[in-house]
């Protein structure tokens, strides 16, 4: 059986991690239920604002847990200080290893430059204003109209930029006037007519602008027809989508990074029976399946424990400060490390024949095929859109996508009636394909 | 430390709210309709959805891709499905309910019930037109105040009152002669099921009156009309007279709205006479539907489906009475019912 309370656990955990040189952010601990835990994973944050897209995270969790299909074992926050729910239906051992898990975590946290970058104090508090904003919203305008706004608002989620900054009104200088001499027309009777082109060149109008970017979030905020309680309400979610995003691109390295050292920790964890430390493994083992190649705990664990051996620690602490999970894999994932990995039985060392047909058998993958995959599955897998102009006279904005992929055919008009719908005037996105026009009334009649 | 707040469990009624929606377009392709036919109704259909999906920029995906792809990360596979379970109560519930009869005029001696609103209810929100003034003022000398405030108002509000109004017969006539093979009898069947369910849910006090018919008609309770199979030649004039005498013996049309719902494959001999169009039009005149479900028909135009159309054609106008429609399978039996049960449906 585990000695002591959760208190005693976290202080020894504590004492361990700083021996390891780690440095952790301060982290609450609370012991939660298991539906707050399904509330709280399905929103990630206490006290976020509703949505009916966190309803379906809460039930899947729910369900999932019911059906004893998997379990959710903790939710992190980043925050200062940082907070860490427990589930308080999960064995004592189990609790112990997430403690470690946690505190691996919160190391990342403070180590990691993007996630410093959002981090900031009472983050509970900062989610909770956010959710009675909208709920006030919610009250003032009808429900379903709000509704409409924050699902349109969620469709360009991926497009948030932290670097984006107000565009400028572009301006051209005014062409002189009346610096006519005295009989210049004369000469201009004898000059050649300007031709179009120049004409053309020379027409910048000051109702326009080029704002070269992705977040049409931001943009449409900005500038797009709303009320300002709404275009508060989008700034707002803009804000805890930017949160949100460095979480999302380091998602493999944290979970390995937790993964890694609670598998340290719990080895030197001393207030257990080696009963414990073995029903702690056992979890272990089951967050780590690797049937699934790419489980973040799995592939992020063996990707740190091979880097830490090839290149040492020090290296590996200078990789959390710096990089995201692309940027890590693409510069640390090399031919020798794949070796290494399927040496050591960590990496898939064969392949089948013929994806589509397991019975053709499997063959020998060969490290530098896997360094090749690996890295392209990591690559971003969104199309680039950018906001090319925007123009106050007609109010409509124009988009454009040069990729050589074909977007979406569903999706795309939807979003582009998602934009429209928040723009309030007309939207375009060109592209090689296919020219797409939003519609705003069909995302006020979608349901 | 109220943190959460219960919001998961709001934000899964709203979800499931939006679920509804999606649900209730896809439903027909979702269930069998074996699993809902002659199940009880509390019995419990498990039925796998794919999660609502939030549309973003995202590239098409390649046409071929099969279950080849497999490995990417965040790719956990067999997440985006939920299980909903569904009482065959609430599948009909969704599948028919804004289903009216249509054409149901109000009749004196009236069994069904119709809806009323009498304004006998109060409640704490509401259009300001709607305050009770009276009230409000006792709400606030309640409290020993002369004035009123935001919270004293009351509204006067409604209650719906259910108020019999109206009467129906609906009869259901099904073809079972030897043209009629396996398929067509199955197809019918389920379309009648449908109905039946549905008049049953929604007009609890509807007189169902059943019919066979070959070249003569069969008169027949629910079971025997669902079971029972019998052989010959087709002729509907005998089956139309049995039916508009009965109707004029029992339910005079003054008093009841009367249905007619015929299912047939619409192969009659085509040289039938006057006295047929007359019939029809009689039935037509005095009826408030007149239904005809083609199983399986021609594919061309069958002799009974023009025989329909010149009966109701007057002048170029069709009878608004007369309805139509073509069941070839399975998918079509629901659409089928809402293109004859409608009230805004008319043939042009």
């Amino acid at each position: 059986m585990v000695h002591g309370t959760l208190e005693d656990w976290v202080r020894e955990m504590d004492q361990l991690v700083h021996a390891h040189g780690l440095q952790p952010l301060a982290t609450e601990f609370h012991m939660v239920s298991d539906e707050d835990i399904y509330t709280l994973s399905s929103y990630f944050v206490p006290g976020r604002y509703r949505h009916w897209t966190h309803g379906e995270r809460y039930w899947i969790a729910k369900q999932r847990d019911e059906q004893g299909m998997g379990r959710i074992y903790e939710l992190v926050v980043n925050g200062d200080p940082a907070l860490a729910y427990l589930l308080d239906k999960n064995a004592d051992a189990y609790n112990v290893l997430v403690i470690g898990h946690v505190l691996g975590h919160t190391d990342f946290f403070a180590r990691n430059r993007y996630l410093s970058a959002v981090r900031r104090p009472n983050i509970g508090i900062w989610f909770r204003e956010h959710a009675e904003w909208l709920e006030k919203l919610h009250r003032q305008r009808s429900f379903s109209r709000v509704e409409k706004l924050m699902d349109a608002a969620h469709t360009l989620s991926q497009l948030v930029d932290p670097y984006y900054r107000a565009p400028e009104l572009l301006t051209a200088p005014e062409p002189p006037k009346d610096l006519r001499q005295s009989f210049e027309w004369v000469r201009e009777l004898y000059d050649s007519p300007s031709s179009d082109s120049e004409d053309d060149s020379s027409y910048s109008p000051r109702y326009k602008m080029w704002p070269w970017t992705r977040d049409v979030l931001a943009i449409v905020a900005d500038y797009g027809h709303l009320g300002d309680e709404e275009r508060m309400a989008l700034r707002m979610m803009r804000e805890e989508m930017l949160y949100f995003q460095p979480q999302a691109q380091t998602k493999y390295m944290n979970e390995g990074w937790a993964t890694f050292w609670h598998v340290r920790l719990t080895r030197e964890f001393s207030l257990w029976d080696d009963q414990d430390h073995i029903e702690a493994m056992r979890m272990h083992a089951m967050v780590t399946q690797s049937h699934h190649f790419f489980n973040p705990y799995y592939f992020g664990w063996t990707l740190w424990e091979l880097i830490a051996e090839m290149h040492g620690m020090e290296t590996c602490f200078e990789i959390v400060e710096d990089l995201n999970d692309q940027q890590w894999v693409s510069q640390w994932i090399t031919p020798e490390l794949a070796r290494l990995a399927q040496n050591r039985n960590v990496w898939p060392l064969e392949r089948p024949r013929d994806a589509n047909d397991p019975s053709k058998g499997m063959e020998y993958y060969p490290a530098e095929d896997l360094v090749h995959d690996v890295q392209k599955a990591f690559m971003p897998d969104s199309p680039e859109i950018y906001v090319e102009q925007i123009d106050a006279q007609n109010h409509r904005m124009d988009l454009i996508y040069h990729g050589e992929k074909a977007l979406h055919k569903e999706y795309t008009q939807d979003v582009l009636n998602a934009i429209a719908y928040l723009w309030g005037g007309d939207v375009m996105l060109t592209s090689v394909h296919k020219i797409w026009y939003g519609n705003e009334a069909d995302w006020r009649r979608r349901d | 430390m109220n943190l959460y707040d219960q919001k998961g469990e709001l934000d899964r009624q709203w979800y499931l709210r939006k679920l509804n929606q999606a649900i209730k377009a896809k439903l027909p392709e979702l269930i069998t309709q074996e699993a809902v036919m002659g199940s009880a109704p509390e019995q419990r259909i498990r039925i796998a959805v794919r999660k609502l999906e939030e549309p973003d920029f995202r590239y098409q995906p390649p046409k071929d891709s099969g279950q080849g792809k497999g490995m990417g990360p965040g790719d956990d596979g067999g997440d985006d499905v939920v299980w909903i379970e569904l009482t065959t109560e609430e599948i009909m519930d969704m599948l028919l309910d804004d289903l009216k009869l249509p054409r149901l005029e109000d009749k004196p001696r009236g069994l069904l019930h119709g809806e009323e609103d009498r304004y006998d209810d109060l409640s704490t929100h509401g259009p300001w037109s709607n305050i009770d003034k009276r009230r409000s003022l006792y709400e606030a000398a309640k409290a020993g105040r002369d004035y009123l405030k935001e919270d004293d108002l009351r509204y006067r509000s409604w209650k719906t009152y259910p108020k019999p109004i109206t009467s129906a017969v609906v009869t259901l006539v099904r073809d079972a002669s030897g043209s009629m093979d396996e398929s067509k009898r199955y197809l019918s069947k389920s379309a009648a099921w449908w109905l039946v369910q549905w008049i049953r849910r929604q007009y609890q006090h509807a007189e169902i009156r059943y019919f066979l018919h070959t070249t003569t008609p069969v008169a027949v309770d629910e079971k025997d009309f669902f079971n029972r199979e019998i052989t010959g030649g087709t002729a509907i004039l005998s089956t139309y007279q049995t039916i508009l005498q009965l109707w004029d013996d029992e339910f005079p049309h003054q008093d009841w709205n009367r249905y007619l719902l015929h299912f047939s494959d619409g192969d009659i001999w085509s040289d039938y006479g006057r006295d047929l169009i007359d019939t029809i039009q009689a039935i037509l005149s005095t009826s408030s539907i007149l239904g005809y479900f083609e199983v399986e028909g021609h594919k061309g135009v069958s002799p009974l489906w023009s025989l329909f159309r010149k009966s109701a054609e007057f002048q170029g106008h069709f009878h608004p009475a007369m309805r139509m429609a073509k069941i070839d399978n399975k998918d079509h039996i629901l659409p089928a019912i809402r293109t004859v049960i409608d009230e805004q449906n008319r043939l042009q």
